[in-house]
């Protein structure tokens, strides 16, 4: 197909319940694509030379590759091909912030529509769960070590699937009794069904990880005892982001005011959106106000609809172009008739006698001057008040760094908001503990809490067997295959001069360099090679041209003969030298 | 033997049933005065319960449970042999204990059971233990003996009278402040918030006791992750489950406790109980119910 034939093509809205109908239900809101569907969305691609997509995308999913696949109708291999770089695929094409990251890069929407590509990718993730084809759990050579990770959520069971494939043994703690993280006790079932994430869990039991279900670590076990008695060798934290932040103004602790996170984790995980048939209760209210602009507060406004609210309001303080929320999800609260109180901020919550909510006061806002992010900072009006009636109150504006692992563990560095201090690849200051997700960024998502996942198996895997030796004072490249010379940084490229050892000559082709920007956790590659052609003894330039100066480190990545993985970061002005 | 296997139950009176369950990872870490969190079946309320006995060796712990609402009655039903679906702990900072010198522990329904590791334990550090306990009648009454080889004085209070002194815990107490035959240096109480409050009034006013109360409010995660468990504390908001359970009483802000945060389920309480059918008269026979209104 031509690529003027394919601008033609029309985007395929994707299908939903009537917003009238699903309001009452807790059902999922879009149905999904149907293989036409598919079909026709993936046709609009245009498979770009240098796609701007996979820029967006924070874990770099080769987009236009799976694209392509689902254009020659080859669904699983497409689910596959995502796998590769996102291991939960069917979550991330339901609940990503795709308008900010790869659609929002793509070429397409410069004019029009971009490409649907959170639709394909949950498509495809779909296509593969639904058609049976489980997929074979790899079989690795055990070795020997033990890793104990803390906490369920994306970047939990992200790290522990990265290391069950590298052969580690390995233990998810959670503190609840089923697992993933806000995928289960927060994000409602109208939004990411249960069973989905039931399946990635099954998944990873069935090539091996183990889930010890409710352990809440630093009660049950400390980090400590989960090295001297348990005999870790390593120790992943991803707990979170879970201490609910309340507003400080009068009448907060009154009957019908809630912490989403309470809220929610009644609804979802205790499922008292079922209640009576599951026991745990939840207040329900006609005239529902739910504070806050994100995606936990859509979540809670949405919910309570669907428990019989006759209205919600939503109560934030800055302007609807500045909420945080996934453009999906604003408009479909929207659509389901959810009422906006924008630039407006609760001061007050006001009771009857029997100490239940009555109603709430609060003020108007305007958008003042830009603040430090560049966001038009919003004052409040001087005397201009309004009250709403309202019986269930629900407090949406964040969480902060839950302090029961910190408390616990004195010798984990902490900054000033509670947050674990590490480093680029999660290692925090206590030797073999690593961190990432929430608990180190603060509330994010859920594919950047993947990403740090991710960025820690490979930390893990390198600190526990360290096949690498300083060979300068400012790298550590494994001396037995590789040796740096001199790297020199140009405007458009990056020399390095290396010189492969110890390798023999049929081996060379296994060897493979990688050099990458490392930029929020992730990882941009500019450089992947193999290198057949070289000779070990020989000293070679590589030219670079993709390598972005202004970046200031480079991940450079060597696959030994054995498919291990080293890497280290590099820092500009240590090259330089 | 599955998880969190009932061993052994016993009803010692009437509505009050002690259980041991074997769960070595908690009985290896627990101490006075933590709790846990448990969850009868699937579809279970997850409720606190104090720990009140562990035996590390053997890997179990205890608890007692007075029956209540639909959980606790769940649990009544329960026999040994059965499992629980969920049990987390423990939970909850242990009690501030140390040698205080004399120290009254005293505590009412649940709470008789629930003070018992606290006077074990401040015996154990040098205390001279006065243990109050009370029940609406001698029936009621559990534990004396008990608390006969942790205390140096055990006084029953019952609210008829028809065992030891009539009345509650604050009027025996009172009279001891009053008398002065022996100067109380701290006072631990375990039981419902109404009676915890009125001793909190009643040792502020007489001289300010240091007063150490474990506030009984709602819970869900009991991790500090949803906040319902929040309470007014010294003028700051705190939470039950990490924070506590045990406070300095003279700080909580008990009116907002007990006529606020803790009545907001009375409606749906009922509802819940009333769905639990008395002819559900054993656990298994309610699985079974559930599990063909499933299929249906
Ligand atoms: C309601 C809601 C809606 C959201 N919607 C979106 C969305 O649409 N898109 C998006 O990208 N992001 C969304 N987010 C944010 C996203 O879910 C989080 O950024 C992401 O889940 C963080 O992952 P995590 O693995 O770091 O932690 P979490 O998902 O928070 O998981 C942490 C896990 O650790 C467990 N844990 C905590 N402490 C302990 C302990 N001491 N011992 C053992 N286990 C422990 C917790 O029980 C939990 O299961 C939403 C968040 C919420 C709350
Ligand atoms: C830290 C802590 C430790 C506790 N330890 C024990 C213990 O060792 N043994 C024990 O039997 N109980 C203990 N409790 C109280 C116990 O958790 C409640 O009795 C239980 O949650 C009631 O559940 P239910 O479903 O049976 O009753 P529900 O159906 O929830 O309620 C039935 C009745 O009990 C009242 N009620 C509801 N919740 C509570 C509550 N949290 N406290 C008191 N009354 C309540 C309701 O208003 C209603 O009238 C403890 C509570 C806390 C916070
Ligand atoms: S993972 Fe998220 S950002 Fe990446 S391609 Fe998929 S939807 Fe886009
Ligand atoms: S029970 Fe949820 S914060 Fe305490």
């Amino acid at each position: 197909m031509k690529s003027k034939d394919r601008m033609k093509i029309v985007f395929s809205e994707m299908p939903t319940q009537p917003p009238q109908v699903r309001a009452k239900n807790f059902r999922e809101v879009p149905y999904g694509y149907s293989e036409e569907m598919a079909l026709q969305e993936a046709n609009r691609c245009l498979n770009c030379k240098k796609p701007k997509c996979v820029e967006g995308c924070p874990v770099r999913v080769p987009i236009p590759e799976f694209i392509s696949l689902i254009q020659e109708g080859k669904f699983l291999e497409a689910a596959w091909k995502i796998k590769e770089r996102n291991v939960l695929p069917a979550v991330c094409g339901r609940v990503c912030p795709q308008e900010s990251q790869c659609e929002e890069k793509c070429v397409r929407g410069k004019k029009g529509k971009p490409v649907g590509i959170g639709n394909l990718e949950r498509f495809v993730a779909d296509y593969e769960r639904f058609s049976g084809h489980i997929p074979e759990p790899m079989r690795v050579k055990k070795n020997r070590k033990k890793v104990a990770i803390i906490g369920s959520g994306p970047s939990g069971l992200t790290t522990a699937g990265d290391l069950i494939q590298q052969g580690y043994e390995v233990t998810v703690y959670e503190a609840f009794h089923l697992g993933g993280g806000v995928l289960v006790y927060g994000i409602p079932e109208f939004r990411l069904p249960k069973s989905v994430v039931q399946y990635e869990i099954q998944n990873l039991e069935n090539s091996g990880v183990k889930f010890v279900y409710d352990s809440v670590i630093g009660r049950v076990r400390s980090i400590d005892e989960l090295f001297s008695e348990d005999g870790y060798d390593a120790v992943y934290i991803g707990v979170g982001a879970g201490l609910p932040v309340f507003m400080n103004i009068p009448g907060e602790n009154l009957q019908g005011v809630y912490s989403a996170n309470e809220y929610l984790t009644r609804s979802n995980l205790m499922k008292a959106y079922l209640y009576p048939d599951y026991d745990t209760p939840l207040l329900t209210g006609k005239n529902v106000v739910v504070v806050g602009g994100g995606n936990v507060a859509m979540d809670s406004a949405r919910t309570a609809l669907r428990l019989d609210a006759k209205n919600v309001y939503i109560v934030y303080r800055r302007s609807r172009e500045q909420m945080p929320a996934r453009l999906e999800e604003v408009h479909h609260a929207e659509e389901e008739g959810i009422q906006f109180k924008l630039l407006s901020s609760p001061v007050e919550i006001m009771g009857d006698e029997k100490g239940r909510i009555e109603s709430i006061r609060c003020q108007r806002y305007e958008l003042g001057e830009p603040d430090k992010s560049g966001r038009a900072r919003p004052v409040p009006i001087e005397g201009d008040y309004f009250e709403l009636t309202t019986d269930l109150i629900i407090i949406a504006i964040g969480n902060k760094a839950n302090p029961l692992i910190t408390m616990t563990t004195p010798d984990l560095e902490v900054n000033k908001w509670g947050n674990i201090v590490t480093d680029e690849l999660g290692r925090t200051s206590k030797p073999f503990v690593y961190a990432g997700g929430d608990i180190v960024t603060g509330a994010a998502t859920v594919i950047s809490a993947m990403g740090a996942g991710r960025r820690s198996a490979m930390a893990i895997h390198e600190d526990l067997f360290p096949t690498t030796e300083e060979i300068t004072e400012s790298f550590m490249i494994p001396k037995e295959i590789l040796e740096l010379k001199h790297v020199a940084i140009y405007p458009k490229s990056v020399y390095l001069r290396v010189n492969l050892v110890n390798v023999s000559e049929k081996e060379l082709d296994q060897v493979k360099i990688r050099i990458s920007h490392v930029h929020d956790f992730f990882e941009t590659t500019m450089f992947e090679k193999t290198v057949p052609q070289w000779s070990p003894g020989e000293e070679h330039e590589i030219d670079c041209p993709r390598i972005d100066k202004s970046e200031k480190e480079y991940l450079i990545t060597i696959n030994d003969l054995h498919g291990k993985i080293m890497s280290k970061i590099i820092v500009a002005e240590d090259v330089k030298k | 033997m599955s998880k969190f296997e009932i061993l052994k139950k016993e009803e010692f009176v009437p509505n009050f049933y002690k259980l041991d369950i074997s769960v070595p990872t908690i009985a290896r870490k627990a101490k006075a005065g933590q709790f846990i969190l448990v969850m009868v079946d699937e579809r279970s309320e997850k409720i606190p319960l104090t720990l009140i006995d562990w035996d590390k060796e053997k890997g179990t712990i205890s608890f007692i449970v007075q029956e209540l609402g639909l959980s606790t009655s769940k649990m009544a039903f329960m026999e040994e042999g059965d499992s629980f679906y969920s049990i987390v702990g423990p939970l909850g900072e242990p009690a501030y204990l140390e040698n205080f010198g004399t120290v009254v522990v005293s505590g009412g329904c649940y709470g008789i059971g629930a003070t018992y590791p606290i006077a074990k334990r401040l015996k154990e550090l040098g205390n001279h233990v006065i243990t109050i306990i009370e029940a609406k009648n001698e029936n009621l009454l559990y534990y004396e003996e008990e608390f006969k080889t942790v205390s140096d004085e055990v006084i029953l209070v019952t609210t008829d009278g028809s065992k030891g002194e009539r009345g509650h815990i604050y009027d025996v107490l009172e009279h001891m402040i009053e008398s002065q035959q022996r100067q109380i240096d701290h006072i631990k109480v375990i039981g419902c918030n109404v009676m915890m409050s009125k001793v909190s009034k009643l040792t502020k006013e007489k001289g300010a006791i240091p007063t150490y109360a474990t506030v009984i409010t709602i819970m869900v995660d009991g991790t500090g992750m949803c906040g319902s468990c929040r309470l007014s504390y010294d003028g700051k908001t705190k939470f039950a489950c990490v924070d506590g359970p045990e406070f300095n009483a003279h700080k909580i802000d008990w009116e907002e406790i007990i006529h606020v945060r803790n009545t907001s389920y009375i409606s749906e309480e009922t509802l819940g109980l009333q769905n639990f059918s008395p002819e559900c008269r054993s656990l298994a026979k309610y699985q079974e119910k559930s599990k063909e209104e499933e299929t249906s």
